[in-house]
């Protein structure tokens, strides 16, 4: 019960997280491709501010390592 | 390396303008400034051009729209030119006769496509309405001696056609013979069959009575309808074959001047852009007066080449104030492999003028984030393969450098895949590899990697923190000075933290870690005022997450990891052996696609958000010297 219990908080943990990622990576993404056709210079920074919400997933997969290794394994 | 600039004020005869201005050309490393956006515009009046000279820049602006017109005709770019035909028309008289000649060849092969272009468009339509009054054409129609004339009418005038019938019977033509069908929901189609000889009065009849004859082309109208939807059906199938001999004969004009007609147009973008500066500079009555920037270390050889006209011209360095210097332009200049990263520098924001030349750190930490991440043999040799492969067959230009950044990234992927003992993710344990540091498949080692890309964040972090202070005191810029020292101040605080939580340092140390961290936040609010006491904590817990944004490092490389290990297990499941190498191979070469593009993606982002904003400002300006152009 304890182990399926923190698997399920794992899973939500990444899975959450990811949720939130690919919203915001999908609204970012759309407004830089339409910049992108204005000003094609801004590659490199649409590039980052893509990248940049990738660091919730992250997160959430360090917190959801944390709570397998915690309970074990 | 920032290259230190010189501002220079160059002043000399106006009779010499054009002579030195293609001098300053050919030499191409000063940038000349625009008198208008400088202090001494206050003083200085702009150069105007005379009367001459402005004509001599319109013929050349004409001559250029014009060779551009022939070379899009043509179909001309640079692509399609080869080396050794990049020569060629080098003088304004045997630009103007090429261009001269070529616009009549061009424009006599183009309308002959626009005419045949027109038939193919109408013709179909006559085709179409002949097709479908054929079937009520009698026989006498196509008996020689004929001819037909046709009419469209609005169907609600159909009750016309038997008064038409009669008038033309009783003024025109005794023996004509009129037939209608419908063409579409609106539209009648009438044709009238008579003897050629009766055709004029008919036509003048339908003319007085203001009816819409259908104009079948000239060289059918006398046919019979017949004989006339044959010959349009025939013509239909060979203008395709005509238009492609045209286009063929296009290519092949633009192939044999494409060199020709490249020169040309460099050679026209040369002259006007040394029209173009003209209006940067400033003039007396006799003198003109011309601001810019050069590399310090070009001065001795502007110097030389500007000797010939003695005393005639002045040229002076001129001290640069603190307002002046906002405008300086920024030049790298760095080495190999330094310099390949510059276009990465310059990608995120040019270095101002108080800033370091952050390449060289670029050189190092990129490739070492990337190959942290892959840490893999197998991809690291084939990576090292290809970006070898790249670099040698690009020349220059922003792919060579991107090859050459893969090149250095690939070596560091093969110094980590010995050290994490993976080749092709778990292949190389089935040679006897083993990892010499740190082994990745192993779960238990999850939390270790963690803690080693935190590890590596902070020493980042703090490289960035400590090079932020001292541009801070070169720049005396205390703001910076004061949030850079509070940040590091509260690194320390917070290391030493860690270190008593985890027992690694003594427990006495918690209350010295704690004291540290409050006088870090409460320096880095300073600078904000009051708003610090909310803000500052605020940035002290986002510096904490710059920190963990580190642990990407970890797990992007662990997804690399686990999907090689897919790939050998669902290999090894397949029972047919060759099947089973190529469906882990397509696997790997996903994978290793993967792995080349998002480690570099994550590596430049720790790089631009993490690292550069604790010490770079950008925004400056970059060095656009005033120099001739290349071929593209």
């Amino acid at each position: 019960m304890e182990t399926g219990l923190i698997a399920l908080g794992a899973g939500l943990a990444i899975g959450i997280t990811a949720i939130a990622t690919s919203y915001a990576q999908s609204r970012i993404g759309a407004a830089g491709i339409g910049a992108l056709a204005e000003h094609p210079e801004l590659v490199g920074t649409i590039i980052i501010l893509v990248a940049i919400p990738e660091t919730m997933v992250i997160l959430g997969f360090a917190a959801a390592a944390m709570m397998i290794m915690q309970g074990g394994g | 390396m920032i290259r230190p600039m010189t501002r220079l004020q160059i002043i000399g005869l106006k009779k010499d303008l054009k002579e030195i201005i293609q001098i300053l050309h050919q030499f191409g490393k000063l940038q000349i400034d625009d008198l208008n956006n400088l202090p001494e515009s206050a003083s200085i009046q702009p150069y105007q051009m005379d009367e001459s000279t402005r004509r001599n820049q319109e013929d050349i602006l004409y001559l250029s729209t014009q060779l551009d017109g022939v070379m899009e005709a043509l179909k001309v770019s640079e692509a399609k030119a080869h080396q050794d035909e990049k020569n060629g028309c080098a003088d304004l008289e045997s630009i103007r006769t090429l261009v001269q000649q070529l616009i009549p060849q061009i424009q006599q092969l183009q309308n002959r496509k626009q005419s045949l272009q027109s038939e193919l468009d109408i013709l179909p339509r006559y085709a179409e309405t002949l097709a479908r009054l054929l079937p009520l054409v009698p026989d006498t129609a196509n008996q020689p001696g004929y001819a037909t004339i046709g009419i469209m009418l609005h169907n609600s005038q159909a009750q016309q056609i038997d008064v038409l019938q009669e008038k033309i019977k009783q003024s025109a033509a005794a023996n004509a013979s009129l037939v209608s069908g419908v063409m579409d929901e609106n539209t009648l189609a009438i044709l009238v069959i008579a003897p050629q000889a009766e055709i004029p009065k008919i036509d003048a009849l339908l003319g007085s009575q203001n009816l819409p004859r259908l104009q079948m082309p000239e060289d059918v109208s006398q046919l019979s309808p017949q004989s006339a939807l044959d010959a349009i059906q025939q013509r239909l199938g060979s203008i395709p074959a005509e238009i492609e001999t045209i286009d063929k004969q296009l290519a092949e004009l633009g192939h044999s001047h494409a060199g020709d007609l490249l020169s040309a147009r460099r050679y026209l973008q040369n002259m006007l852009d040394e029209y173009a500066v003209l209006s940067d500079l400033g003039a007396t009555a006799y003198t003109f007066i011309l601001f810019g920037w050069l590399p310090t270390d070009e001065l001795e050889a502007l110097l030389a080449s500007l000797k010939p006209f003695g005393d005639r011209l002045d040229i002076q360095s001129l001290p640069v104030d603190h307002e002046i210097k906002k405008k300086m332009p920024i030049a790298l200049q760095n080495q190999n492999p330094t310099r390949h990263f510059e276009g990465m520098v310059k990608m995120y924001s040019s270095p101002g003028e108080s800033d370091i030349d952050p390449s060289l750190l670029m050189t190092i930490f990129l490739p070492l984030f990337f190959g942290m991440m892959v840490g893999d043999l197998g991809y690291g040799i084939i990576l090292l393969l290809l970006s070898l492969w790249l670099s040698v067959r690009l020349k220059e230009g922003s792919l060579q450098d991107i090859a050459n950044i893969l090149l250095l990234g690939s070596g560091w992927t093969i110094l980590f895949g010995i050290l994490y003992g993976e080749f092709f993710g778990t292949l190389g344990e089935h040679f006897g590899m083993h990892s010499i540091w740190i082994n990745r498949f192993e779960s238990g080692n999850l939390t270790s990697l963690l803690l080693i890309a935190c590890g590596v964040g902070a020493a980042h972090i703090t490289i960035g923190l400590v090079i932020g202070i001292w541009r801070a005191v070169v720049g005396r810029n205390l703001t910076h000075l004061l949030e850079r020292s509070g940040m590091l101040i509260g690194l320390i605080g917070l290391f030493s933290l860690v270190g008593a939580l985890t027992k690694t340092m003594p427990a006495g140390m918690m209350t010295p870690a704690v004291a540290t961290i409050i006088v870090g936040v409460v320096l880095l609010g300073v600078p904000m005022g009051i708003s610090g006491i909310l803000i500052a904590p605020v940035e002290f817990i986002s510096l904490i997450g710059n920190i963990l944004s580190y642990m990407r490092i970890a797990a992007i490389g662990l997804a690399g990891v686990y999907l090689a290990q897919v790939a050998n297990e669902i290999g090894s499941m397949i029972g047919s052996v060759v099947i089973g190498v190529i469906v882990a191979s397509l696997i790997h070469a996903l994978n290793l696609v993967m792995s080349a593009f998002s480690p570099t993606i994550h590596s430049l982002r720790l790089q631009y958000v993490e690292f550069f904003r604790k010490f770079y400002e950008g925004g400056g300006n970059p060095y656009q010297p005033f120099q001739t152009r290349p071929m593209e």
